[in-house]
């Protein structure tokens, strides 16, 4: 756009209007004079000619002469050299020069409609640009003067036309104008602005904010690199911000710590761009004060870490009283403290039960709190699947065997292994199989398979117990939820294990569900993992 | 046991005197000298002064917690075998931690006492 301005002589025109902008003329003022001045010039051009015998159509090498002496080559005269190259071509062709004259001024229109169209779409919308291209075509053609005008001058007309409307554009759209826009933004944001040369890394303008912001006047700062202003407070983060930027060509929203004049510390969010002004390449850079921002991120993991110690500090005073319950009912039951008659014995293990089941509830209500306030902490590691389950399997051996039930495990051949906490999935596969043994009746079984389908790793627990009603599939997850019925009574326990479960298994991005036929007739505890 | 015997010392801080009562039965009743002491100054002036088999710490402690007091006896005795033996659930790569930092065992409240039998024995053999 601006090679073509400048091949029509434009670039010119519009530093000698500019220089008009001085005084208070209005711009509209501004665009008819400038208008009317290509006009004459182009008229005073259009009489040169006339008078210099070209329009008596002595086209020939006496002539042209005579008006390249009168007229010398620019951009400005450059319609009357096109014209006269067309003369002297049409008369070639010996088409009779009225004729010619006519087809290869409706040619220029057509090739004129692109152009105007293209110039005018680099500022306007798509809906003025046809307009004015319209406008430029239409005119000249309905204009009854196209029969009572001479050729030359009709010709004439079309670059005027033309020249008004490009004119009229730049003085619309100069940079000036925009330049007074970006300034006028640059100095009133509310955010640190600066523009250093990528060169020397000097600073070449400043704004308010910055200096709001850094302390450092535009005085101070101007003509300075930041490293001496030692602005950056950690040179690491200034090196992968160069870097960044140097890659990318702009870095946004990056995080980092500014020193201050005071030698103060502020966090800011920096972007920068690499932008071209006068040739030069240079970064501009936007930063904006997060510093009430990160306070407040900081106000909130304290309150984080003041809620993770309550709740480990509840759960520590709720246990303490346990040791001793637990201990001294043991104590007693082993006969200790001398033999106790049954009374004595099923009074003290009721205790001693008790006393457990608070304690898997304080544990549990721990582990629901923090899954629920997202503070499940997953360690991370790659993890065998299989091992886990072989390891929990045995560990309930003793379980299930006092209750003469079969527990056995079907695993697949190399089990791949997969990112996964191995302590967390094996208290799922425990709560699981221990659901599993207390809900299953006597010389029943319990098994667990493990398969691979497709991309995930599923684990079925499957036993011959009680079963479920479809009523309470549904509900079988929520927290404190307790199937009732006799043998659950009789069983009591949290009613957060299957909930804890499936926090952790989500936690994993897995699933876990529960399949039952009825009941009675045994259930099926799944989950999946995805493979990863 | 063995009759005449010096028994095997072994010192138990905690804060809280019922857990301390009840550990003093369960190990007494096996043949061990216990002494038990509420706080941690305490616990390091009997450290200076007595030699003992086995020390077993809680943590969570109001004047002291069991971390820091276990850096300092290391300091002081380093020969001396530490447990653990509190409520706080620690995470298999902290307990790896404590191994390598040299703890012997981790055992959690509420315990189950043939379970601190067994490690309390277990850990003063190693």
């Amino acid at each position: 756009m601006y090679y073509g301005w400048r091949f029509l002589g434009l670039n010119k025109i519009k530093s000698f209007l500019l220089k008009f902008k001085k005084y208070s003329f209005n711009r509209e003022a501004l665009m008819v004079l400038s208008c009317l001045a290509i006009f004459c010039g182009l008229f005073f051009v259009y009489l040169a000619i006339r008078n210099s015998g070209f329009y008596s159509m002595q086209v020939d090498e006496t002539t042209y002469r005579k008006m390249s002496q009168l007229l010398p080559f620019s951009a400005a005269t450059l319609p009357s050299y096109v014209y006269f190259w067309v003369y002297r071509l049409s008369s070639v062709c010996g088409n009779g020069f009225l004729g010619c004259a006519r087809l290869l001024n409706s040619l220029f229109f057509v090739l004129a409609v692109p152009f105007i169209y293209l110039v005018c779409r680099q500022v306007l919308s798509r809906k003025t640009s046809l307009l004015i291209t319209v406008l430029a075509v239409i005119g000249p053609i309905n204009n009854m003067t196209i029969y009572f005008m001479p050729e030359s001058m009709y010709f004439f007309s079309f670059w005027v036309f033309t020249w008004f409307v490009l004119t009229s554009l730049l003085m619309y759209n100069n940079l000036q104008e925009s330049e007074e826009k970006f300034s006028a933004a640059f100095h009133a944001a509310p955010y640190l602005m600066a523009i250093t040369s990528i060169v020397d890394g000097k600073i070449i303008e400043v704004n308010e904010g910055y200096s709001k912001l850094l302390g450092y006047s535009r005085a101070e700062s101007v003509g300075k690199t930041t490293a001496e202003l030692s602005i950056w407070a950690n040179m690491e983060d200034r090196t992968t911000f160069s870097t960044n930027l140097e890659k990318f060509g702009e870095v946004i929203n990056f995080e980092t710590t500014l020193r201050r004049k005071d030698g103060t510390m502020v966090s800011v969010l920096d972007s920068a761009r690499t932008i071209i002004i006068k040739k030069v390449k240079c970064i501009l850079s936007i930063a904006q004060d997060i510093t009430e921002r990160k306070q407040a991120e900081e106000k909130l993991k304290e309150l984080d870490r003041l809620k993770d110690d309550f709740l480990s500090t509840t759960t520590h005073e709720l246990k303490t009283p346990l040791v001793p319950i637990k201990s001294q009912s043991q104590l007693l039951l082993a006969g200790d403290y001398g033999d106790l008659n049954q009374q004595q014995k099923e009074a003290v293990e009721m205790i001693y039960r008790n006393g457990e089941t608070l304690n898997a509830l304080s544990t549990e209500v721990l582990e629901i709190a923090k899954i629920k306030s997202n503070r499940l902490k997953l360690i991370l590691e790659r993890v065998d699947l299989s091992k886990i389950i072989t390891e929990a399997v045995n560990d309930m051996k003793s379980l299930a065997e006092k209750k003469q039930l079969a527990c056995v495990f079907l695993s697949i051949p190399k089990t791949p292994k997969t990112l996964g906490d191995a302590a967390k999935l094996r208290q799922v596969v425990v709560n699981l199989l221990d659901n599993a043994i207390k809900f299953t009746p006597e010389k029943g079984k319990v098994v667990v398979r493990l398969k691979k389908v497709k991309n995930e790793l599923k684990v079925f627990v499957e036993d011959s117990g009680i079963g479920l009603s479809k009523s309470n599939i549904g509900k079988l997850f929520t927290p404190f939820f307790q199937v009732d019925s006799d043998v659950a009574r009789k069983y009591r326990g949290t009613g957060l294990g299957l909930a804890v479960c499936k926090g952790i298994i989500e936690a994993h991005q897995g699933k876990i569900w529960v399949e039952s036929k009825g009941e009675g007739k045994g259930s099926t505890f799944v989950f999946c993992l995805p493979i990863k | 046991m063995t009759k005449g015997a010096t028994k095997i010392k072994i010192l138990h801080v905690d804060d809280e005197a019922d857990t301390l009562g009840v550990v003093k039965t369960i190990l007494e009743k096996e043949g061990y000298e216990v002494v038990s002491v509420l706080n941690g100054s305490r616990a390091l002036k009997a450290v200076n002064l007595n030699g003992f088999s086995l020390i077993l710490l809680d943590i969570m402690m109001p004047d002291m917690s069991g971390w820091d007091l276990f850096t300092r006896i290391a300091k002081i005795k380093p020969t001396y075998k530490v447990v653990f033996l509190s409520i706080l659930e620690i995470s298999e790569e902290k307990m790896k931690e404590l191994k390598k930092a040299g703890v012997k065992d981790y055992i959690k409240k509420p315990f189950d006492r043939d379970d601190l039998i067994k490690r309390v024995k277990k850990a003063l053999k190693s």
